[in-house]
Formats: C-alpha cells, structure tokens, sequence
C-alpha cells in the first residue's frame, strides 16, 4: 500500500528508521530522524502518534512496553516480516517519486 | 488478525485510551528530560514539551481515530450522545416524535382503507373486464335504473361483445329448519352463469347449474359465514334441505370464506347475501315489459371488445328494444325511450365513496406535509441554538464527518422513535377507522395494514428529519469555526439562512393547516344544516319493525290483510302505546316509485314515490297534515279510491292550484286527492325529498299481493309513551300471538334511522375534524417553536433595547408582530389554495357552497387566534428578559 503522497513519505520515515534502529520508542524515532536529517525534516509529534497508531493496526509493525536505558517505561516499536516488505515497496515507490519530481524540476524548454 | 484485534479492541476502548495516554506521557518526560539536560529549567522544559504536541485531547483522539474500529465505537457514542441529548430537551423530542408519530400513523391508517377499497382489484377473475349494465328511461324521471327481465333477454339474444351476462336480485328470505329461530336472511337470486364468470368455485358441494336455474329448481348455496352460525360448519349440509319462506331447498354447496357478493356500492342490490339461489325468473317478470325494473346486470367482455365498442352496440340494440315494447306501452308513454348504459364494475363499486376518499387522501397528504414542515423547523431551531456546541467541539477537534454523523445518528434516534410510534398508531388507527365507517362505505371485511404505504410515508417523514437534522452539520464546519463562534455568541444576526427557511416553514404550515380547517369547516357547516333540516316527521319515540309474510304461507290478499289488520289491532291494545300503522316504506327507506299521470294532462308522466298506508300511520310518524283531510277508516275497498300527496308533489303536478280535488293515476287505478302532507325525505336527509303520493292499503287490488311483493312486507309503525325501545319485546309478543313463525326483521326507532342517515355525513366531519385539530395543533407547535428560537436568539438584541428604554409592551410587540406576519402570510397564501381547492369537495357538501365566506373568515380567525397564543408564551418570555442578564450574557 505504497501511497505516493506525503502521509506515505512519513510512513517510510518511520518504517526506515525502525529498521536501521531495530526497535525504538516514538521520541527515540522524532529524535533519530531530526539527528540524521541535520534537523531539516522534523517529525510532528501530532502526525507521528496517528501514524504509528495506523501502520501497527496494518499488521506493518509491532509494539511492546519496555524499561528504556533511563529506567523509564516507553513503548517500543519494531518492524514485522510484513513490514520489511512493505518497506522495500514503500522505497521503491518513494524512489519513482523523487524520479517523477526530479524530471520535472530539471525540465528545460527547447 | 488484524480485524480481530480491531474488535476485540472495540471491547477495549478505555484500556486502549490509558495505553495512549501513558505513550504520551512518557514521550513528554523523555522530551523534557532532554530539554533539561539541554539546559532548560524544569518548567520550560515541559512547556516545551508540552507545546509539541498542542492539545493532547486532540492528539488522542485523532490517534483514535486512525483505528478503524473506532468506527463502530463512535456509533455507539453518537446514540448515546444523541439520547442524552434528546434526553436533555424532552419537550422538543417529545413534540417532534409526536409529530412524526402522527403524520406516519394517521396517514398509514387512511391511506391503508383507501387502498384495499379504491385500488384494490375486486376478487374474481379478471375483474376489469367485467360490466355492469343499466336503463334508463330519462323522459319518465328514470336516468339510471336497474333492469327489466324481458329488456335483459332482448339485449342478451342481439349483443356480440360479451361472452356471458348474468343477472342478480338481493332479496330477503324467511328461513326455518336447522338450529335456531326462524329469521330473514340477507339472500340473493343470482344467473347460473354468475359463478363461472367471477371464476369462484365453493368450498364444498358445487354451485348450480344453468339447467337448474331454467327449471327453477329449489336449490341454494350457502355463505361461510351462515354455514358456520347456523349449521355449525356441519360438512355434511350438502344434500339437506333448509326451509325458505317455508320451502324446502337442497343445499348443493357452501362458498368459500371471503366470498361476497353482491358487493356493496353500485345502485340497487349492493347488499351481500348469506346465501343464493337460481335467479329463475317468474313468467311475469319473463313478460313484465316496462315493469319489475330490479334486476342488476353484469357482464364479461369479450377479450377484443372495449366498453366503449360494446356501448355503440347497445344504443343500436336499445333502440330495437324501444320499437320491440308492446303496442298498449308504446301507445301510454309515446315519448319514452329506453336506454342501455354500460359501465366497468370496479367504477361503481368505489364511485360512490370516491370523493370521499380522495378528499381523505388530499387531507393525509396535507397533515403529512404539516408534519415534515414541522419537523424541519424543529430540527432547525435546535440546530440552530446547538451552533455554539458545534463550533466548540469543531474547535476542540472533532472532525466535520464526526459531527455530521452525529447528528445523522440524532436524527435517525428520532426518526425511528416517531416511525415506531407511527407503526402503532397505523395499526389502531386502522382499527378504530374501520368502525368508524358507516354501514353504506364498502370495506372488505379486513383491511391488512397496508406496508408499501407505511414504508412510503416513513420515508417521507424520515428523510425530512435526515435531511434537515444533518443539514447544519454540512453548514457549520463549512464556515469558519470562528465565524460559528461569532455568530453563536453575539446574538445580532443570528443565521440568517436558518431562520428565513424557518419562516417560509411557517408560512406554509399556515396556509395548508388553513386549507384543511377549511375544508373542515365546510364539512362541519354542512352538517349541522343538515341536522336542523326538518325532515318531515317526529322521529322521537317511534319504534318500527318489518314483517313480511310469505306468500306460501298467506297465499290470498285478505290473509295477509287480515293479518296486519289484527296485529295492529293488538298492538294499539298494549299498555304505552299511543298510535300505530302501516306503511310499504318508511322515511329513508322510499322502495316504490311509479310513473303518475295527472287527469287532463297526458303525456306528463312525473316519477313519484308511492305509500301505501293504513291504520294511523301518519299521525304515529307525526307527518303533518298541511291541508283537506288524512285517511280515515272508511277509505278500504269499495268506497271511492283517494289518495294524498306531499306539498312537493303538489307543487309540481298543479302548480298554482289547488291540489285537493284533482284527479291522478297513480298504481293503475285512478283517485281523487283529499289531502296535502309534510314532504318526507325517502332517501338521504340531504337529498332533495321526492313527490309523495300516498294511498289507502286496503283499496289496493288482490293482484297486487303475489309473488314477494313489499305489500306483504309492511313496516309497523309504533308511537309510544316512553323509550320506543322499551316496548320490542312486547310487540313482538303481539304479532308472534298471531302467527309463532313470523320472522321480524328491521326492528328500528325512528331516531335510530336518523342518526344512520347521517351516519356518512357525520363520519367525514369526524374525520376531516381529526385532521384539521392535528393540523391545527402542529401548525400552533410550528409558530411558537420559531418564536421561541428567535426570542433566545434576540436575548441581547431584546436587552439592548430595553436598556436602551423600550418598554415591555413594545418587546412583546415585536414578537408577536413577527408571529402575526406568519400567521396572516400564511392565512392568506392558504385561503387562496382553499377556494381553488374546496370546489372539488362540493359533492359532500350540503346548503353551502364550497366559497362560503362565512366559514373562510371564521376558520381563518380561528387560526389566526390559536397562531396569536402560540406567540404570546415566546412573547412573555422576552419581555421578562432582564437588560443586565442579557448584556452579561455576552
């Protein structure tokens, strides 16, 4: 269900850094991807719950309450076996996306 | 799997709003304990943490709403939303149920009994192709008439269009043997052919055949229904014999249940019987020309010929018919052509309820209309008062499909609370309307509530509340929550849209309401004009009974004479009575008519309705005398024939003479006129009374007594002291004294057959009445629930203006202004759709005419009072708003 919209962009986000972290809390997600985009993409904690919410009922991810390293309790996400594929669909569209936008910046008349 | 969870979620919901709940929070600890270790002090750390996120309510439950099974969960919040709401303003859900209730349940209820008696086809087999045939003799006073025996073999030898004709006759037949006393019992005489072409076939035995009928065999079939009373269903009747008019029958079968006929509605035998037998005509009904015009005639076209095909035919035929008239009629009546008139079954069966029902109908349809307009202008008050909710709850990040569902969900809770009433009230409405119905309505004998209609006027109703429940909805989120905020609270100008829709609600609530008052009131008006008709005698303490005497038992005219002569005789003996007498019919009851010729007048052949009288017969009806004398004991056979007419016919047969004197024929025989009586309605009290010749019984004829001729079935007529009631049995006792196995039948008080001639009259007033309260009533809901919606609405605007100091009076001015302008809008709209309207009742309408101006202005101030009351509650209620309460309320 690769959607080729921004809402998709997010899901692909948080699908990515699921899978580069292994298993991560949602600030743990807001913090790693404003850390690894040099703060130019910040993640809304008002999108980023909804999301999660959605993509763990698409069966894509899976959760579970866990003491972090501060000895606080927070609720860990990691990927399924459906969400790995979902996330290689997810790249794929996402690349054919920057494709698409990519041609049409660099269009030149004539 | 993952639809599981979603439902076993949906049992889950606070569990998972806590797990939310906790996410969050622990996801602002973390941020904050970052910010503090960024170096920010505690308090601006969670601020910050906090300001992430905006509303957390919001979050959570758009957090919520990603799942899908928070879908049905909403629902069920929205119902119980919704009932808590409902709940919180009962008045305006009791009135807006109640107006849905009503409108579903009335209109289920009437449009139910139109079905089954104006649209239904009859039950036999084919029945549109199915005829019935009359003459008519209009130069004798005669338009339409049931037929004559040699007139229906003429046109049966020469017609082509129909594949079978049959002919049937109602008649009364005194039965004995089996259980129970001797009684009458409502019979038909009825053509072989008549059962093969309905396509009915009894439920047991078999029906006669045309061989039978020609012999005139003595067979005779039974109803259902008298099987079961009489006979107790006994299966092996077929075969017995029962005695009728004391002559032994052969039951060859019994009818299937359900099965009438003839069916009530057209002119003449409409009355269905208990049980039938051959029509077998008499050899002098066979040569009877231009006599014993009783017999009603159907008939089953032929598959390729239409009415109108088989008409042109039977002006050919009729005209053969005329010339085929034996020579000594042709010669008496040189100028009377007789007529042959075809017309479709179904037509005369329901045509003379026709514009009764259809004025019913144009009523329901009216009250339904009332009742939608109502319910959208409830709907839209609420709505409108509840703006500020909704924009709250818009602000507080409800989404716009969230709250239209809500209100889809209130609305439906209404719709379907009002539908269920409705269903109840369709269910006894159509009860309580079937007794109602006067005996001279036909109804089937069970009117199955009818669901395709239910299903249409619940629509109806339902879609309205849908639409204009959830029409706000739409409306709010579309502009800008501010803006709804704004308007919701600063009371200048409050939505507009809203409240001129409202307006033009009312308006037409008005004007429909006032159609039917109106209509109403022409109805009401024609009745009572009708009950202060005089209708030509004292019905008070007058108790009359038929007693017909069979001619197999009485053979000669002196027995039959001799009989009623003693009965009267023994009656005038009992204790309480203070008259009696005789007569061939009674008023309302007029059964025989006959040409009259006036001496010196020839070729003026007037129809009248002849009495045949004896014993104090008038003095007893209390039938005033006007002038000359009325018959004494002396007028019998032998002495110089006499007779007296009614002032009409007097009127009519010398006008501007002196009646008394003069010479008539009247029966056959020539008398003189010795007396003019009161004019006596013979038939409905609105119809216009007939000219009324009255002659002595006993100076009739014997010829006059065979066959079953309604001189040996005479009505006794009995004044008494006290309730006429009260003395049945005794009389009865008398007459039995003189023969055990007489049956009496038509035991009657005068005031009892007043009361069922008006009966029909008397139904459509109750009936319109119903409706034009309830339009009445909800047009008066309407009114004030948009006056009192505006006054809420103008609180400020009312406060301003009396801080400003205007007084109360010119508040409640202002208020009951703006009532009025819908009420005179709408009176006026309405009166002009009733004179275009009520033309079209006149045929129920009686000495008014359908523009009567008396009844448009009193109706119409009638409606404009009850508008004006409806208005002063919302008008009391602005001018105690208090300036200072109103202002702070900003």
């Amino acid at each position: 269900m690769a959607k080729h919209d921004l809402q998709g962009a997010l899901d692909l986000l948080i699908l990515k850094t699921l899978s580069q972290l292994g298993s991560m809390h949602g600030y743990g997600i807001v913090v790693h991807i404003r850390r690894v985009t040099d703060e130019i993409l910040i993640v809304e904690e008002g999108s980023l719950y909804p999301a999660l919410h959605r993509i763990e009922q698409s069966g894509w991810i899976r959760s579970d309450w866990k003491l972090t390293d501060k000895n606080r309790k927070a609720k860990y996400y990691r990927l399924t076996a459906a969400g790995q594929k979902e996330l290689r669909k997810a790249e794929e569209g996402f690349e054919q996306i920057v494709k698409g936008v990519r041609a049409v910046l660099r269009y030149v008349q004539g | 799997m993952s639809i599981l969870r979603r439902i076993t979620n949906l049992f889950h919901r606070s569990e998972l709003d806590q797990e939310i709940e906790a996410e969050l929070v622990s996801h602002i600890e973390m941020c904050t304990a970052d910010n503090i270790a960024a170096g920010m002090s505690p308090e601006e750390a969670r601020r910050d943490a906090l300001l992430r996120f905006g509303n957390r309510a919001v979050l959570k439950e758009r957090v919520t709403a990603a799942d899908a099974h928070v879908f049905l969960h909403s629902v069920w919040q929205d119902l119980s939303y919704g009932f808590r709401m409902l709940l919180k303003s009962p008045g305006f859900t009791a009135v807006a149920i109640l107006t849905l209730a009503l409108g579903i349940g009335a209109d289920t209820a009437i449009f139910s009994i139109v079905d089954a008696v104006l649209l239904r086809p009859l039950p036999f087999k084919n029945p549109s192709r199915l005829v019935m045939l009359w003459e008519g003799i209009p130069e004798m006073g005669f338009p339409k008439i049931t037929a004559s025996a040699p007139d229906i073999m003429f046109y049966e030898r020469a017609q082509k269009s129909f594949d079978s004709i049959s002919t049937f006759q109602n008649e009364a037949l005194d039965i004995s043997g089996g259980a129970g006393e001797p009684e009458i019992i409502g019979a038909a005489r009825v053509s072989a052919s008549m059962f093969p072409m309905l396509g009915v076939s009894p439920l047991i035995g078999r029906t006669y055949t045309e061989a039978e009928d020609k012999a005139r065999a003595n067979v005779v079939l039974l109803s259902y229904k008298l099987w079961h009373r009489r006979y107790a269903a006994n299966p092996k009747i077929v075969g017995q014999t029962v005695d009728l008019n004391r002559v032994p029958y052969t039951v060859l079968g019994v009818m299937r249940k359900g099965f009438l006929f003839p069916l009530s509605g057209p002119d003449g035998n409409d009355s269905p019987a208990d049980l039938w037998v051959p029509m077998a005509f008499t050899q002098r009904e066979l040569t009877g020309w231009g006599d014993f015009f009783n017999n009603s005639v159907l008939g089953r076209l032929k598959p390729d010929v239409t009415i109108a095909q088989a008409q042109v035919e039977a002006n050919l035929i009729a005209g053969r018919l005329s010339q085929a008239y034996p020579v000594g009629i042709l010669g008496a009546f040189p100028n009377a052509h007789v007529r042959i008139m075809l017309s479709p079954f179904h037509e005369e069966v329901v045509g003379s309820v026709q514009t009764l029902l259809l004025v019913l109908m144009a009523a329901v349809g009216l009250v339904l209309l009332i009742a939608c307009a109502n319910v959208a202008t409830l709907l839209l008050s609420r709505a409108a008062s509840r703006s500020k909710e909704v924009a709250i709850r818009t602000a507080l990040g409800a989404s716009r499909s969230r709250l239209i569902r809500q209100m889809l969900t209130e609305s439906l809770v209404l719709a379907f609370a009002g539908g269920a009433l409705g269903v109840l009230i369709a269910f006894w409405g159509t009860k309580g309307l079937l007794h109602l119905v006067p005996p001279n309505i036909p109804l089937p004998p069970t009117v199955p509530m009818g669901g395709s209609v239910l299903a249409f006027v619940a629509g109806v109703c339902c879609v309205t509340a849908v639409v204009f429940g959830v029409a706000p909805a739409f409306q709010i989120p579309a502009t800008s929550v501010q803006g709804s905020l704004q308007e919701g609270g600063r009371s200048g100008t409050p939505g507009h849209a809203h409240r001129r829709w409202q307006d033009i609600f009312v308006t037409a609530e008005f004007a429909l309401a006032l159609v039917l008052l109106i209509g109403a009131g022409l109805v009401l008006r024609s009745f009572t004009k009708l009950l202060a008709t005089n209708p030509g005698f004292r019905p008070d303490h007058v108790l009359t009974l038929n007693v017909p005497l069979p001619s197999e038992a009485y053979p000669k005219a002196a027995q039959v004479r001799g009989f009623y002569e003693q009965a009267l005789q023994r009656i005038s003996g009992l204790p309480g009575v203070e008259s009696d007498g005789i007569s061939s019919d009674l008023p309302f009851h007029a059964n025989e008519t006959d040409a009259l010729q006036v001496q010196g007048k020839p070729g003026k052949t007037p129809s009248v309705r002849v009495s045949m009288v004896f014993g104090d017969y008038l003095s007893t009806m209390g039938i005033p005398l006007v002038q000359g004398r009325g018959f004494t004991a002396e007028d019998r056979a032998g002495s110089q024939l006499v007779a007296l007419v009614s002032e009409g016919a007097a009127k009519v047969l010398w006008p501007g003479q002196d009646a008394i004197g003069k010479r008539l024929t009247v029966l056959g025989q020539s008398e003189i006129v010795v007396g003019i009586v009161a004019d006596v309605n013979g038939g409905a009290l609105a119809d216009k009374p007939q000219p009324h010749v009255y002659v002595p019984y006993l100076q009739l004829p014997a010829v006059f007594f065979g066959g079953d001729n309604q001189l040996r079935a005479m009505n006794i007529a009995v004044r008494t002291a006290q309730d006429p009631a009260a003395s049945t049995s005794a009389v009865a006792s008398q007459i039995h004294s003189l023969d055990p196995a007489v049956a009496i039948t038509r035991i009657r008080t005068m005031n009892q057959e007043l009361n069922e001639s008006v009966a029909g009259p008397r139904f459509n007033m109750s009936l319109l009445g119903i409706f034009s309260v309830a339009a009445l009533f909800l047009a008066a809901i309407g009114i004030y629930g948009v006056l009192a919606y505006s006054v809420v609405q103008q609180t400020h605007e009312i406060g301003v203006r009396m801080a400003l100091g205007a007084q109360r009076r010119d508040v409640m001015g202002l208020v009951l202004a703006h009532g009025a302008r819908l009420a005179l809008a709408g009176i006026v709209i309405g009166s002009i759709a009733a004179f275009g309207l009520t033309r079209l009742m006149a045929s129920l309408l009686y000495g008014v005419s359908a523009g009567d101006p008396l009844t448009f202005a009193a109706v119409s101030a009638v409606l404009f009072v009850v508008a004006m009351l409806a208005c002063y509650i919302p008008a009391r209620r602005a001018v105690r708003v208090d300036p200072m309460v109103a202002l702070k309320y900003e």
